[in-house]
């Protein structure tokens, strides 16, 4: 019987969506004391630290704070004249960065809304150990190990507008010859179709969390006449909340940074179609504006931290829902 | 072994701890101090007496055909010098031209960096020498006059800045010329290679109704070359393609308007292949040597690069012809002339300097000039007059090229030989979207010549 009563207890609390269990908040953490090290041993543990101290300072403090300071001013690696704030205000004029910004928007968009939905799917019907689901997760997995920049590569060809894949099989149906890289109005689109069918990580992190969501639940909801679909929408879902919001906060941050498969496919264009805010800063830094480079690296860091936080709250990342 | 005593916890103890410690610093300060090390080398120390001199071009590219033949100079200098000079080779991991190189040159130049001996493009030279880095050898040529008559005229344009600076020493002057398929112009019923830009559309058009596309195009190199070309061919022309594309809007050029319409045209009548827009030299190449294209604007390189590779088609090298450009008139044909191959030193040593000198010189002479065309394909800024031995070893279209440049009516440099670094990215962006109907031609020039200018073109 007391299985049974926390069966539906935690069915209860199951079917009580959206939330599994209401968010602890305004709960005091625990303080965790620092202990000081055994006298005579200080030196010790400093020299242990060192090292990571070392490495952490130069190849993360020191680089941040020199993206800060060179934000500041006029430099391409000859001089340096303090400007102030004159690098942001000239970016924020400057209609370009704008098109930088709302590109990189879509193209995180894409990665959101397309790629991560399509992920989950997958990684469920998967989760159910389908017909070949091994052989479907292992191929659905293999573009992810690509680089972009291999993958880019291979894309020039598949969307070659001459001897391209794509033209050829559209050829056959009278619709070929289309520069799709080169139209204004196709080569978005195009870009995006290179990896927002990338999904071999997010169908891997929620397969993961699936499995380790308790069989008892799903028992419970079948006894209590809850269909497969409902099971999925009303147990599965809720309870991946957490990977959802992890793979969502991945997703937004490599797309924010795009760079590498737009450099190669389109290098921005054409006309800008496809810039981003990274090929943005890199057009600075070939032209030996060093500073107003960094200047845009800075807006990339501080819209990336606030997307952190934001999509940690939204998703309540972190927060046990069993 | 120590034995743990009793109430002693097993783990590590403090002097051990110590050690670990230590041994994680020494790892952390040896691969901090991978970082600086300076590369490889020739192998050879440093004799007493014998002046160093640090090369990154000598190193012998495997990638870049302009720099193949630049080990074996330096091996013939070190030893013609033995005893007195000596060139040590460092591997550079940014030997091709590139926007990349250029900023590579400005960090090694901000950290003193810089070798004693390297090549770069005009652009560099320029942009280098504005930071008092690199040797001006205009007080060199000026004091040994028959070094400095020995070069071909305007060689040293591209690299001379408006105070009379001349912030390096060119190697290579490459006349480039348009590559022509007989067998596809005689197919179409083409029985000649067109003089003047109204036979190349008349040319085109037949070429087109057989199926072929006229020109291989890339969106950006051999599209260029053929702006060039059309730009190159009018009075004005080879003035702007110096310093006009240093300036800020290409529409108020009627020379520019003329060509930059006449090459939009040629696009939207379809005379072009159809992934002419990539910015990939390999699609123009492959049009081409698989016979589906007519004509491609390129440097004699592409014969020993291309023609004779495994994807060009049967024949191909015994069908293809090397012109200068057609002209607006009959008689007013031209060459792009490109002077790109720049030997720039940041040497502040005297000895230095006079062992750098004594490379470049040795690097003009004709015996060189002789293998940087055969290995290369490339051909020297100074006058070379092959023997009659050496005739027979060159490659004749080439051959024929170089030496009827110095007849024409108008020669003139790529775009790239004196254009802001930021050409290739400008181009790419925006000459698809003016071709697509997106600017008008005002525009797009207008355009074109700003975000060359601009911060983030």
């Amino acid at each position: 019987m007391a299985v049974l009563d926390r069966i539906e207890q935690s069915q209860a609390e199951v079917l009580a969506a959206p939330a599994i269990v209401p968010a602890r908040r305004g709960r005091r953490r625990a303080r965790v004391r620092g202990r000081r090290p055994p006298r005579g041993q200080g030196w010790a543990v400093a020299l242990s630290i060192l090292p990571g101290l070392l490495l952490f300072l130069t190849f993360f403090a020191i680089p941040l704070v020199m993206l800060i300071v060179t934000s500041l001013a006029d430099w391409s690696g000859f001089g340096f004249r303090y400007l102030g704030l004159e690098n942001f205000s000239e970016m924020f004029r400057d209609d370009t960065f704008w098109t930088a910004a709302k590109n990189t928007l879509k193209f995180v968009a894409a990665g959101v809304f397309i790629q991560v939905p399509l992920g989950v799917l997958a990684g469920i019907i998967l989760a159910q150990r389908v017909w070949g689901w091994k052989f479907f997760r292992a191929i659905l997995f293999i573009p992810f190990v690509i680089s972009g920049a291999a993958f880019a590569l291979v894309f020039t060809s598949f969307y070659n507008p001459r001897y391209g894949l794509l033209d050829s099989a559209l050829g056959v149906v009278g619709i070929g010859g289309q520069d799709w890289l080169a139209e204004s109005g196709t080569a978005r689109p195009a870009v995006m179709g290179t990896y927002v069918f990338i999904l071999g990580l997010v169908i891997v992190l929620v397969m993961a969390e699936i499995a380790a969501i308790p069989e008892e639940l799903y028992e419970a909801a079948e006894m209590d006449g809850a269909s497969p679909l409902q099971r999925q929408l009303r147990i599965t879902l809720p309870l991946l909340r957490n990977v959802i919001g992890t793979v969502v906060l991945i997703s937004t941050l490599a797309y924010l940074a795009f760079f590498d498969v737009v450099y190669i496919l389109t290098k921005g264009g054409p006309n800008d179609a496809t810039l981003t805010l990274a090929l943005y800063a890199y057009r600075a830094y070939i032209n030996n504006a060093w500073g107003y480079a960094s200047a845009v690296g800075v807006v990339i860091v501080v819209v990336g931290l606030a997307l952190i936080v934001a999509i940690r709250r939204l998703f309540r990342i972190g927060e046990r829902t069993l | 072994m120590r034995l743990l005593r009793g109430g002693e916890s097993p783990r590590a103890s403090l002097p051990f701890r110590a050690l670990l410690a230590l041994i994680a610093l020494a790892a952390v300060a040896v691969a901090l101090s991978a970082c600086g090390s300076g590369g490889d080398s020739s192998g050879s120390g440093d004799k007493q007496g014998v002046v160093e001199i640090t090369c990154t071009s000598c190193y012998g590219s495997p990638t870049d055909v302009l720099l193949k033949d630049h080990r074996i100079l330096a091996e013939r200098f070190n030893e013609k010098y033995r005893g007195r000079y000596h060139v040590k080779w460092i591997k550079d991991p940014k030997t091709n031209p590139s926007n990349e190189r250029s900023q590579y040159y400005q960090r090694l130049a901000l950290a003193g960096d810089l070798p004693d001996l390297f090549t770069g493009l005009p652009g560099d030279a320029l942009t280098l020498g504005r930071t008092g880095k690199v040797m001006d050898f205009a007080p060199l040529l000026k004091d040994d006059p028959e070094w400095a008559s020995s070069f071909y005229e305007n060689a040293f344009a591209g690299i001379t800045d408006d105070a009379g600076h001349s912030w390096g020493v060119p190697q290579a002057r490459n006349a480039v010329g348009i590559y022509y398929n007989r067998a596809i112009f005689k197919q179409a019923g083409v029985s000649e290679f067109p003089r003047t830009w109204d036979e190349v559309r008349v040319a085109c058009e037949k070429v087109k109704a057989i199926g072929k596309s006229c020109f291989a195009m890339d969106g950006l190199w051999t599209t260029l070359l053929m702006w060039a070309n059309l730009i190159g061919t009018q009075p004005g022309g080879a003035e702007f393609l110096t310093r006009g594309v240093r300036t800020d809007d290409f529409s108020g050029f009627p020379e520019v308007v003329r060509a930059t319409e006449t090459l939009k045209d040629w696009h939207v009548e379809g005379f072009a292949n159809r992934d002419a827009f990539s910015g990939e030299y390999q699609n123009a190449a492959t049009a081409f040597i698989t016979g589906q294209s007519a004509m491609i604007a390129n440097g004699p390189w592409m014969v020993n690069g291309d023609f004779r590779s495994r994807g060009a088609i049967k024949g191909l090298y015994e069908n293809v012809g090397y012109e200068p450009s057609p002209g607006w008139t009959a008689d007013g044909r031209g060459m792009v002339v490109s002077v790109n191959d720049i030997f720039l030193s940041a040497a502040t040593d005297k000895r230095k300097q006079e062992a750098v000198l004594a490379f470049v010189k040795f690097a003009e002479e004709q015996a060189q000039s002789f293998t940087q065309i055969t290995v290369n394909g490339t051909y020297p800024a100074v006058r070379y007059e092959p023997t009659a031995a050496e005739s027979k070893k060159l490659e004749p279209l080439a051959l024929d090229l170089t030496l009827r440049s110095g007849d024409m009516p108008f020669t003139y440099p790529t775009v790239f030989d004196n254009a802001p670094a930021s050409l290739s990215q400008v181009f790419v962006n925006l000459w698809p979207a003016y071709v697509r109907g997106d600017f008008d031609t005002q525009e797009f020039l207008s355009k074109f010549g700003s975000d060359l200018q601009s911060k983030t073109g």
